[in-house]
């Protein structure tokens, strides 16, 4: 009984403290931006910009988003910066706020780090992920040409590697609503090398063409030892998705770095130098040792009585 | 003529087996009490012992910075002392100094005693004793542990030797006039070890050049054990280790550690056997000039030990600097009363004919050893404490070193172990050169004596 | 030429070697993956892949874990490999989920640390920052050098790792480490459920052993079957990265996104602790440049032995 109640006092006391923690964040909100709109225009380009300054500073925390409601992370975690909720409560002024000024707690300040125009374009493109979002119309904006998102099912993905002009190329094969094949144009096709413990991207900003396909250049990567290396393409985030074994070259000779004699080796690399002076100079003791153990032997020989 | 003079030679022989060997018999009150007290301190060191081995070193005061204490502090001293053999019988014996004849059996049972309770004390340190034949079985030649021992098993040898040998004619000499005074056991054993000596000059051919031998070698496999050693910490990237003349530091420290410790044993020897006639005011006045040679020498190595660094001030040095030369520092106090005890007052007082007289001698024998083995403990503990990178989110007793009292038992258990040994061969053999003082004495030796 | 592979083959008998599992001598696994299934009353069945990747049914009884497999490959390492660690330095806040993650799962005790966070000041006048301090596997290793009895040892992919069952506690290569890397068992490990019956791994070092050296493996155990180790993936805020130097990719433990090494290097101009010792580390470090955070020290919640207590009591 007595436990119980400590058990429910000590859950009511965390989550008071979880809460705590939640209101104690501090968000500068600057008065002149708190209704501030979208200070860059609303297209592909700054949502790639803005996408490429999530990959290198917010991911790590923020990891992955996608649209969804309700933020799906812990209490305390960087949250799912896709879900409606916060884009519904937030202007972009105040966004673009808590990126700059952070929240004194767990939300560092970024404005001394991401410029502020690439801060803008972080706006955009979490903006991208809402689904409700008006971007504003600025005067000297010119109409953005936004290309036709594909609509429809990838029913095949062909990665193949061509080794005399070391270009890879992606073919997607779809399908749409109706069923009727149909080249899927404008899908953004990723590029990776797979790695030991991740894939590497090589490529990740280009869409297909009217013929359904990439190509792309896999730059200077590191094989095995034959020559190989496994690409991974990827497409509509990663729905879909193939690998293929390529060559890239003759291959490399690994040298094993415990061939040699050091003096951090086993015992059976020991340099030579040192175990001859070693082994010479502990026989030569125990020789002359040995030696002068005879000697007592042949004083002893020569007792007389 | 050579009748009387064969008359005058037993009669000096009489006096001198009169002199030396009546301790062999005798066991007064005080000798009892004092093996008494070296086995008591045994007794319980063993008992501190098995409480470390059975619940680990953490029994101690060492952690995981300061990972090293009395016990390689011990070890270093151990060694250290024993290079008094290689100073006494090799280095003044080989350059044909005699008046170290009666002293030279002592040095060589401090040597001996002393080098091996280095190869015991290290099996104390060690954290698993019950793997200590991997180091035979497994051992890396680039291992400056591998050498160590190596070179200590060769030293412990040597020793044996170097007792032994030079024994052989007086180990005649107790076979033949002491068969009726010794229990049977005894007896056998000296006739055993006397190796059938009989003085004949085919004998003494052999006996002489053995021994030259292995004086000559000893000079090398002395220095190295104690350079070897040294390399325990100058092989390290530490500050206050890391020191392109610790090899010489250590041997000339050695030196000034043996020869306190050889004048002490001379002093209580002398005294218990009184044996005035044959270690007499003289040898304390050479040991003492001995003493301030070794010193003054070790003193030059002290100084570029200390001032090198001291007026360069780098970073991990300076705390090491500071550490041992301020009062305020960790280690203050104990370097300075170190210095001055066991290095400094000794030289000072040294050059003083006043103070090379037997009983003044001893205290400062006595002083320079104790300083010394401080000295050990002011060479190993602080450097470790100050490693190049700060010592964060441990409990607070691992920013410093308090050894503990098994540590504390056990180091004296076995520094008593070491006197011991010392004390048991100083009764079982003539610890005066009988056959060597009689040739100075112009007895013929070249025959059964 | 076109390669249309849109798979690869893999060893599946190397695939099982991984797990330190050998088929008995009397169930034989050949190339044309014929299992010689002896009929006899062996109760239970076990389902095994062979070499050509069909499943077969052999006696459980043939399957033993081979403990000499392991002590090899422990002791030889993966082939091929050279393994860093980049530590961005910018990143670190002291969250110290690294140490906790990684004293779990090599079951150590809160002030034996293979992974320790350091408050770092270079100079009176410069600002502090948080250092997590793993062991560096050093190319030069100053540990291995000295160790008598072969204990201590580099592996052909970079890592020095400690053979528990040799090691005579002499506590040399504590000493020669200048990182301060390494840790003793000084009395009786820390028991976790089930230490008695767990066959020794030099990989993964549990149970620690009384009397003998641990510290950071770079989590070997881990690394074998591809993942990262346990301090990095347990960072939360993106400090670690790991990878194999020889294909120049390092994936960062909490975001998983993998990078060019030599890009991250250079970009941020990575050094090394203590170059000037010639110790040849492993682990670069990234400067402590645009620090996210801005703390202050705070002696209470700083204090990892009275942290742990509170965690560990609470």
């Amino acid at each position: 009984m007595k436990k119980n109640i400590l058990n429910i006092l000590g859950l009511i006391s965390i989550s008071l403290l979880i809460m705590g923690n939640v209101q104690a964040q501090q968000w500068t909100i600057d008065p002149e931006l708190k209704d501030a709109q979208l200070k860059v225009a609303y297209d592909e380009a700054s949502i790639d910009a803005g996408r490429a300054a999530y990959e290198k500073n917010c991911k790590v925390c923020h990891l992955e988003i996608s649209a969804i409601e309700k933020n799906d992370r812990a209490a305390g975690a960087a949250p799912n910066l896709g879900n409606q909720e916060f884009h519904k409560s937030n202007t972009d002024g105040e966004i673009y706020c808590k990126i700059s000024h952070g929240n004194g707690a767990g939300m560092p300040p970024y404005e001394s780090m991401i410029s502020e125009d690439d801060r803008w374009k972080l706006v955009a493109y979490f903006r991208s992920y809402c689904d409700s979002y008006e971007a504003p119309i600025s005067d000297d904006a010119a109409p953005t040409v936004v290309a036709e998102k594909f609509e429809g099912t990838i029913t095949n993905m062909t990665l193949s590697y061509d080794v005399e002009s070391k270009i890879a190329s992606v073919v997607l094969e779809g399908k749409d609503s109706a069923g009727n094949k149909v080249i899927p144009k404008n899908v953004k096709v990723s590029v990776y090398v797979k790695r030991y413990f991740g894939n590497l991207p090589l490529c990740t900003d280009k869409k297909t063409d009217d013929k359904g396909m990439i190509t792309t250049e896999l730059g200077a990567v590191p094989t095995d030892t034959n020559g190989f290396v496994t690409i991974i393409a990827t497409a509509n985030d990663g729905k879909v998705s193939a690998e293929a074994s390529v060559q890239l070259n003759e291959g490399w000779t690994w040298e094993n770095p415990l061939d040699g004699e050091h003096m951090w080796a086993t015992r059976d690399k020991t340099p030579l130098w040192l175990l001859i002076s070693y082994l010479s100079v502990t026989i030569g003791v125990m020789l002359v040792i040995g030696w002068a153990a005879f000697q007592m032997f042949r004083i002893y020989n020569l007792r007389e009585r | 003529m050579s009748e009387i003079k064969k008359q005058d030679d037993n009669v000096i022989m009489e006096k001198i087996r009169k002199d030396i060997l009546t301790p062999l018999t005798t066991f007064p009150l005080g000798f009892k009490i004092w093996v008494g007290s070296l086995l008591t301190i045994i007794a319980v060191s063993i008992w501190a012992y098995t409480i470390q081995f059975q619940d680990g070193l953490g029994v101690t005061g060492m952690r995981d910075y300061v990972s090293w204490g009395l016990y390689i502090a011990s070890f270093v001293f151990f060694v250290a002392t024993a290079l008094v053999g290689m100073l006494i019988s090799a280095v003044v014996g080989l350059l044909g100094q005699k008046w170290i004849i009666p002293i030279s059996r002592i040095s060589e049972m401090i040597a001996l005693a002393f080098v091996m309770m280095a190869g015991v004390v290290i099996v104390v340190d060690m954290g698993r004793p019950d793997r200590l034949l991997n180091l035979f079985i497994h051992g890396r030649f680039q291992s400056p542990i591998v050498w160590d021992v190596t070179v200590v098993n060769a030293y412990v040898f040597i020793s044996i030797l170097l007792l032994l040998l030079p024994m052989l004619p007086d180990l005649g000499i107790i076979r033949n006039h002491m068969k009726k005074d010794l229990p049977k056991w005894q007896w056998n054993m000296y006739n055993i070890l006397s190796l059938g000596w009989a003085g004949t000059p085919g004998q003494y051919k052999i006996l002489h050049r053995t021994i030259r031998v292995l004086l000559i070698l000893i000079v090398p496999v002395a220095l190295a054990i104690h350079t070897v050693t040294s390399w325990l910490s100058a092989l390290t990237l530490r500050a206050g280790w890391d020191s392109t003349i610790f090899g010489p530091y250590y041997v000339t420290g050695a030196f000034v550690a043996g020869s306190g410790a050889l004048i002490v044993a001379m002093y209580f020897i002398r005294r218990a056997y009184k044996l005035e006639d044959y270690i007499t005011d003289f040898h304390f006045d050479k040991m003492g000039k001995l003493m301030v040679l070794v010193s003054l020498v070790y003193l030059y190595f002290n100084l570029n030990e200390f001032l090198v660094p001291a007026y360069k001030m780098k970073t991990a040095d300076a705390h090491h600097i500071h550490t041992l030369f301020s009062l305020h520092g960790e280690y203050g106090v104990m370097f300075w009363l170190t210095q001055t005890f066991g290095l400094l007052l000794p030289i000072f007082l040294g050059f003083f004919k006043r103070f090379r007289k037997p009983f003044p001698m001893m205290l400062i024998g006595a002083s320079l050893v104790v300083g010394a083995w401080f000295k050990r403990v002011i060479i190993v503990v602080p450097t470790l404490i100050h490693a190049h990178l700060p010592i964060q989110n441990v409990p607070e007793n691992f920013t410093e070193y308090n050894a503990t009292g098994i540590e504390i038992t056990v180091t004296l258990g076995v520094i008593a172990v070491a006197v011991l040994i010392i004390t048991i061969l100083a009764k079982l053999f003539p610890v005066i050169p009988m056959w060597e003082i009689a040739e100075e004495k112009g007895v013929d030796i070249e025959k059964d004596l | 030429m076109d390669h249309n592979i849109t798979s690869g083959a893999q060893s599946r008998r190397s695939f099982l070697k991984k797990f330190g599992i050998t088929v008995g001598a009397a169930g034989a696994v050949t190339s044309l993956g014929l299992l010689n299934a002896c009929t006899t009353d062996d109760g239970e069945m076990v389902t095994v892949l062979t070499t050509d990747g069909r499943r077969v049914e052999i006696p459980k009884s043939q399957l033993k874990v081979d403990t000499e497999e392991i002590a090899v490959r422990g002791r030889e390492g993966i082939p091929g490999k050279k393994f860093v660690m980049v530590i961005d330095l910018s990143k670190c806040r002291n969250a110290r989920k690294c140490m906790t993650a990684c004293q779990g799962a090599h079951h150590l005790k809160p002030e034996q640390h293979h992974i320790n966070v350091l408050r770092m000041q270079n100079d009176g006048r410069t600002g502090f920052f948080y250092q997590p301090k793993p062991c560096m596997h050093c190319d030069n290793p100053p540990c291995t050098k000295v160790c008598p009895v072969d204990a201590t040892f580099k592996r052909q992919d970079g890592i020095v790792l400690i053979d528990n069952e040799r090691c005579i506690g002499c506590r040399f290569c504590i000493a020669a480490c200048p990182y301060s890397a390494r840790v003793f068992n000084w009395s009786e490990p820390k028991y976790v459920e089930g230490d008695e019956n767990r066959v020794y791994d030099v990989e993964l070092n549990v149970p620690q052993k009384k009397g003998t050296i641990s510290k950071c493996l770079f989590s070997a155990d881990q690394l074998r079957v591809g993942k990262l180790p346990y301090c990095v993936s347990a960072c939360e805020n993106g400090v670690y990265w790991f990878g194999d130097a020889n294909e120049d990719a390092v994936t960062n433990g909490t975001s998983k996104e993998t990078v060019r090494l030599s890009s991250l290097l250079e970009d941020h101009a990575a050094y090394t602790l203590l170059p000037e010792l010639g110790t040849q580390p492993s682990v670069y470090y990234l400067p402590p440049k645009n620090r996210l955070f801005k703390y202050k020290y705070d002696d209470e919640a700083d204090d990892w032995m009275k942290q742990y207590d509170k965690e560990a009591g609470a």
